[in-house]
């Protein structure tokens, strides 16, 4: 093991919610997967985290999340309440729980008062669609519905950061909508959102900045047009800097 | 011919992709056994378990007939093969991956059907030529049936396991829920209780038993012609063929691997998630869950009342003075138990990814595991005042079996939880 600091600032300065350098991580000592990716999150920031398959998107995440051993890495989460919400790929669920009870665990957990829990959890079983489905175990849900449950998961706690990865895999177009506005709303708020995917188009609309990520390093960074001036692509899409780039 | 070679498709026509996975079934099937049956338990256990039994089955027709089997009645013998008739389904060699170009060839689909349909006839014909053998000698020197007799038998048994296959199968493969077990209930039971009847009458009536393994027979053709004929049962022939296929590894793993769960859409009990405690602390949540969770595992409230009424059974037989020291041990191995399942369930991936501290789940395991102990405590209190004090007993259970179910349960909460 090297070295690895996820550490919570005890002041925020500027509005960085989330500060990353990532020297070196990866699965194996000695085999790192990804080198020299630094971003900051700030609040109200949507960073959009995209890249190839392999390209080392799901080992950044792992990374900051503080997963992995072997990493040479600093992480820093500030903000008001010094928190965040990791919305996985992969639903996780406990088989034998209701879906109203993964909510009521999830807001025990991170202290929420029961009547604020209440409240927020009807709306947003109203906003997701899921309020017929509130007292069935989650392992009769479609993949979209259980994508939403994770989501509801982490709009629930309103967190600082939310770290998202591959949040639309799964969703109907109605929830997306749904997830987007929720999403933005957040943002309204004061949260950042790190969010990893491959659906660029819907990327380039809603994110403010991206990371390009491709062979376990950052090929270029910041808003659109930066991309488009490291792809040399003026007016190109983000799918096509994309595949100039990666 | 080498692989660059070949100027012709692996499997030209449908006989020769059953022949390819036939032979890959019994591949497996005898990889799966050879996992548990090596070279060392067939030296060992099998070879002179085989030569013992060749013996036995020598001595029971060159000499005596053991004692015990001479007392025994008829019916025990259509009893054993009724066992044997239910025991088993059938294979028919389809494959999930058949959905993307096999099920476009009908033909294709019929041939592997018919031939897995027919392959599961034999095997279980051969069964029944194996058990009939073994059960031979008792049947003609025991029991003195005539040769015609035993065919008789042999026959009605026969049609009548072809039968049971082939209306359990179509039943498995079309029917849900509580339809399935009900219309499974009949396709096994109604066969097997004609089955049972018919073979009674073998000394009496012989020929009965004759017309009835024609009718059996013809039901089993009905059947059978069905089954070729039934369409949109795909992934359910897919997932019964699968169950049967790896129904001798299930059998070997069972004690190894906890069996998989069917998906439960609705819970069971506390079906409205209403709150099971009245604290609204988040700690009182979280032993909340963990006590709907064990309630609501199959396996966990199974092993729960298993062991409830085993204890109560032992608190019953044990001398009078010792049933407190059994109650202590008991509760003991209780408590033990729930905080395996506490960690298991604060082990969960979900759990996981929910910032509780330390401190909280200790103080969520203290509250969870008294709880979850005490209708077993109770119980077994009752059982014990009752026992040693008569009516004074139902005054005592009640603050006994509390006292010591948080006695003990804080005791082990202190050990397992680092929590006093």
């Amino acid at each position: 093991m090297e070295k690895e600091e996820t550490t919570v600032d005890t002041e925020s300065y500027d509005d960085i919610v989330l500060d990353v350098e990532i020297d070196e991580a990866g699965y194996e000592a000695g085999d790192p997967c990804i080198f020299d990716i630094s971003f900051q999150v700030k609040r109200g920031q949507l960073l959009g985290l995209i890249g190839p398959n392999g390209a080392g998107k799901s080992t950044t995440i792992k990374t900051l999340l503080g997963l992995l051993k072997n990493t040479k890495a600093k992480v820093s989460f500030s903000g008001v309440n010094k928190s965040y919400a990791y919305v996985p790929e992969q639903p996780v669920f406990y088989e034998d729980l209701t879906l109203w009870e993964h909510l009521d665990l999830a807001a025990a957990a991170y202290g929420l008062k029961y009547e604020q829990f209440e409240e927020t959890a009807e709306r947003l079983l109203k906003q997701f669609g899921m309020g017929h489905v509130r007292n069935d175990l989650p392992a009769g849900f479609s993949k979209g519905m259980k994508q939403k449950m994770m989501l509801m998961l982490g709009f629930l706690v309103q967190p600082d950061v939310y770290i998202v990865d591959e949040p639309f895999i799964g969703l109907d177009p109605r929830a997306t909508k749904d997830f987007l506005r929720l999403l933005e709303a957040e943002r309204k708020r004061g949260a950042g959102v790190l969010m990893s995917t491959h659906v660029l188009d819907t990327a380039e609309k809603i994110c403010d900045d991206f990371v390009l990520i491709s062979g376990g390093k950052v090929a270029a960074s910041g808003t659109l047009e930066d991309i488009r001036d490291y792809a040399g692509l003026p007016e190109a899409s983000l799918f096509d800097c994309f595949d100039e780039l990666t | 011919m080498s692989k660059q070679g070949q100027r012709a498709f692996a499997f030209s026509n449908a006989k020769q992709l059953f022949r390819r996975r036939l032979f890959s079934h019994w591949r497996e099937q005898s990889a799966i056994i050879r996992t548990a049956a090596d070279w060392t338990v067939l030296l060992y256990i099998l070879i002179p378990g085989g030569l013992l039994g060749g013996r036995l089955y020598y001595g029971f027709w060159n000499e005596a007939l053991p004692a015990w089997s001479v007392n025994l009645p008829f019916m025990l013998i259509p009893s054993l093969l009724v066992l044997l008739i239910c025991n088993g389904g059938l294979v028919l060699l389809l494959q999930e991956g058949d959905l993307l170009f096999l099920r476009q060839r009908q033909r294709w689909m019929n041939t592997i059907l018919f031939r897995g349909l027919l392959y599961s006839l034999i095997v279980t014909s051969l069964k029944f030529c194996v058990a009939f053998a073994l059960l031979l000698p008792f049947l003609i020197r025991g029991f003195e049936m005539t040769s015609s007799e035993v065919w008789a038998l042999f026959a009605l048994t026969l049609a009548c396991s072809w039968c049971v296959k082939l209306l359990g199968h179509l039943v498995k493969v079309q029917k849900q829920g509580w339809r399935r077990w009900l219309w499974l209930f009949l396709a096994i039971s109604v066969p097997n209780a004609i089955y049972f009847r018919v073979a009674s009458l073998w000394n009496d009536r012989p020929i009965i038993i004759l017309l009835s393994a024609v009718v059996f027979t013809v039901v089993a053709i009905f059947a059978f012609r069905w089954r070729l004929l039934m369409r949109g049962t795909f992934m359910n022939d897919v997932r019964e063929d699968y169950k049967q296929r790896m129904k001798i590894a299930a059998i070997l793993l069972r004690h190894v691997l906890d069996k998989p769960r069917p998906t439960r859409h609705k819970p069971w009990i506390f079906r409205k998630s209403q709150p099971l405690l009245k604290s609204k602390t988040a700690e009182s949540r979280f032993s909340a869950a963990a006590i709907k969770a064990l309630i609501r595992n199959p396996a966990h409230l199974k092993l729960y009342l298993a062991f409830t009424a085993v204890s109560a059974v032992a608190i019953l037989i044990i001398p009078s003075g010792f049933k407190w020291l059994g109650f202590v041990v008991l509760t003991s191995l209780m408590t033990f138990w729930l905080f395996s399942f506490w960690s298991l369930f604060v082990g969960d991936d979900y759990i996981g990814i929910l910032p509780f501290t330390k401190e909280q789940k200790a103080e969520a395991g203290m509250h969870a595991v008294p709880i979850l102990l005490l209708p077993f405590t109770m119980i077994t209190s009752a059982l014990i005042c009752l026992s040693l004090y008569g009516w004074w007993g139902i005054i005592l259970f009640v603050p006994v079996g509390y006292m010591v179910g948080l006695f003990i349960s804080r005791i082990f909460g202190t050990f397992r939880l680092g929590k006093d």
